[in-house]
């Protein structure tokens, strides 16, 4: 027989097979990762929800601005009870 | 590649959403151990009560939602009014849109997965407006703001101002703490841990609350702990005695021995059910008689799929709440409404109670008797649970990156084979086991969950159930990482010698 219709060794025979077992694999393999965990970039994991786990574009701020400012906001409530409170004593 | 996508949308919003930073170097363990705590200690000041409110207002507020709120660490007439139900919902239907591919959106890029998650975030605070003005419109407050008569004086906007400005600012805030979590500064994840972290608070203060409350439409008062106040009230008269223990497990205003004793079973069994696991014998393919088992455990999604499921319930009542009161609100005739859902308040608890509806078949009774009394209802409601839970922990075990073919990949990178098995077919292995662990376990759970609510739970065994499961979770993670950094920490040197 010529050239063109050698078999490779091993593997599937027919030419119909061998191209759905090829298309089969690159589904596989280009199918999208269903999670960010799965993309290998960390995330949710089966029994813990992760939502924020890339450093995306945005705002920048430190950890500990944020904390300093939840802490503010608390007060800020603390101070307007403490107010309500002194002003209603006095009126 | 034209077309348009709902993820570019939030292109335009990334200027002006915060973004915690990555840590520039390794955090260490003794630095997580304190952005645990410090944060913790400041979600939990969020329990200070709104400003603008009467004093007590916890218990003068017509609530609806008393069923959940304990599930979603939501507090009555505090900043947490929202809880963590904002961030939960935000993350349930973002990764389940893109498990299941029902949104365009290629995780292997770093842009999409930035673009995924600002969406998170912008969804999450989009829910707390919208969950804010809902209340606040549906006249969630009206009966307790501070100098306000409902039926003589006009619209109080101000003191609403204040109010959506308050719980609205804090739910803020809680999202960039959990994001402090995520971003691996914290042990565990921020959801899981704060919610751990309110149930254990609320368990103790349960039972053992000091603070004397004034009980509503009576001249006496109690304390808020179940035992404290059986003990405070103790008696050596024996019809008192008897009175006062029936007391300490029926009373509705404040948490009751019943809601304990249930919340200590669930305890129980779900560690009993953490024990349960497949051990799978492992060998090196590159290191010759180097055995080991890896182990699946019957809880394989942890608590996830219960924690979805009431997501799920407790977004319908809500929405439900605001569309009744629009409805009400614009004139509808009210047997339309009624097919919705029809509210009664109950003198005792001041807790707005379904009493028909469609809300009504996916709510849970408050005692053991209504639910009795009410069949259809009581079965509905189980079905709902169990099944949601279900599916949800069998399309939870393949997207959440830990399923069969993540698992096998994760074999081969390490040189990991199951014994007596080829390469290819450990997948196939997996698969036998992770989706049947994935789904028993979420049958069970969600049935010992069911089972607290049918007896009059009222939310307080699902989040016992919830925070069990997660600091489970979290206390792996915690000793994962306190064996890598080989003792050399503070904090084990400081408290090691106990």
């Amino acid at each position: 027989m010529s050239s063109s219709s050698a078999q490779a060794p091993g593997g599937l025979r027919s030419a119909v097979k061998r191209k759905s077992t090829a298309e089969k694999k690159a589904q596989n393999s280009n199918a999208l990762p269903l999670s960010t965990r799965s993309a290998g970039a960390g995330g949710s994991s089966s029994t813990m929800m992760k939502l924020f786990t890339d450093e995306a574009q945005g705002l920048r701020v430190d950890p500990l601005v944020v904390l300093f400012l939840a802490v503010g906001f608390i007060f800020s409530v603390i101070i307007l009870h403490v107010f309500a409170k002194i002003t209603g004593k006095f009126t | 590649m034209s077309g348009f996508r709902l993820l570019d949308l939030i292109k335009f919003f990334l200027p002006i959403l915060p973004e915690v930073e990555f840590p520039y170097e390794r955090i260490s363990f003794d630095e997580r151990i304190v952005f645990t705590v410090g944060s913790g200690i400041i979600f939990l000041f969020g329990q200070l009560p709104i400003y603008g409110l009467v004093s007590n207002a916890q218990f003068k507020i017509e609530d609806p939602f008393f069923n959940y709120r304990n599930v979603f660490a939501m507090e009555k007439g505090s900043l947490l009014e929202l809880g963590l139900l904002p961030a939960i919902t935000a993350a349930f239907i973002w990764q389940l849109a893109v498990g299941l591919k029902l949104i365009n959106v290629n995780l292997g890029l770093v842009q999409d997965r930035e673009l995924f998650q600002s969406g998170q975030k912008l969804t999450s605070f989009l829910l707390a407006i919208g969950y804010a003005a809902g209340l606040i419109y549906s006249g969630y407050y009206d009966s307790v703001i501070q100098g306000y008569d409902p039926l003589t004086d006009g619209l109080p906007i101000g003191w609403y101002v204040f109010i959506f400005f308050q719980i609205v600012g804090w739910s803020f805030f809680t999202t960039l703490l959990i994001e402090i979590f995520d971003k691996g500064y914290s042990f565990g994840s921020g959801i899981l841990c704060f919610l751990t972290l309110q149930t254990a608070t609320n368990f103790v203060r349960d039972l053992v609350g000091l603070e004397i409350f004034p009980i509503i439409n009576s001249n006496k008062s109690e304390s808020y702990g179940a035992l404290f106040n059986l003990i405070r009230s103790f008696s050596f008269d024996l019809t008192v005695l008897k009175q006062n223990i029936l007391n300490a497990f029926t009373r509705s205003q404040f948490p009751n021995l019943t809601q304990f004793y249930i919340s200590l079973l669930s305890i129980f069994v779900v560690i009993g059910l953490q024990n349960f696991r497949i051990e799978i014998p492992i060998r090196s393919t590159k290191v010759r008689a180097m055995n080991n088992v890896y182990p699946i455990r019957l809880l394989y999604c942890g608590a996830l799929p219960l924690l979805f499921t009431y997501t799920i319930i407790t977004n319908i009542q809500i929405f439900g709440y605001f569309l009744v009161n629009i409805l009400t609100k614009f004139n509808i005739s009210s047997e339309l409404v009624a097919l919705l859902g029809k509210y009664q308040i109950e003198a005792f608890s001041n807790d707005l109670q379904l009493k028909s509806g469609v809300l009504f078949y996916l709510s849970n009774s408050s005692t053991f008797i209504s639910s009795i009394l009410s069949p259809i209802r009581s079965v509905i409601y189980v079905a709902f649970v169990v099944i949601i839970s279900t599916w949800f922990a069998q399309q939870w075990s393949y997207i959440s990156g830990a399923s069969p073919k993540d698992t096998s990949k994760q074999f081969k990178e390490q040189g990991i084979s199951i014994a007596g098995k080829r390469d290819v077919s450990i997948t196939k292995e997996l698969s036998r086991v992770i989706p049947v662990a994935a789904v028993s376990g979420a049958f069970s759970l969600s049935v010992l969950a069911v089972a607290g609510e049918i007896l009059g739970g009222l939310g307080k065994g699902v989040s016992i159930i919830v925070g069990v499961c997660s600091a489970f979770g979290i206390l792996e993670e915690f000793m994962i990482e306190y064996q890598q950094t080989g003792g050399n920490s503070q904090f084990s040197g400081a408290f090691g010698g106990l």
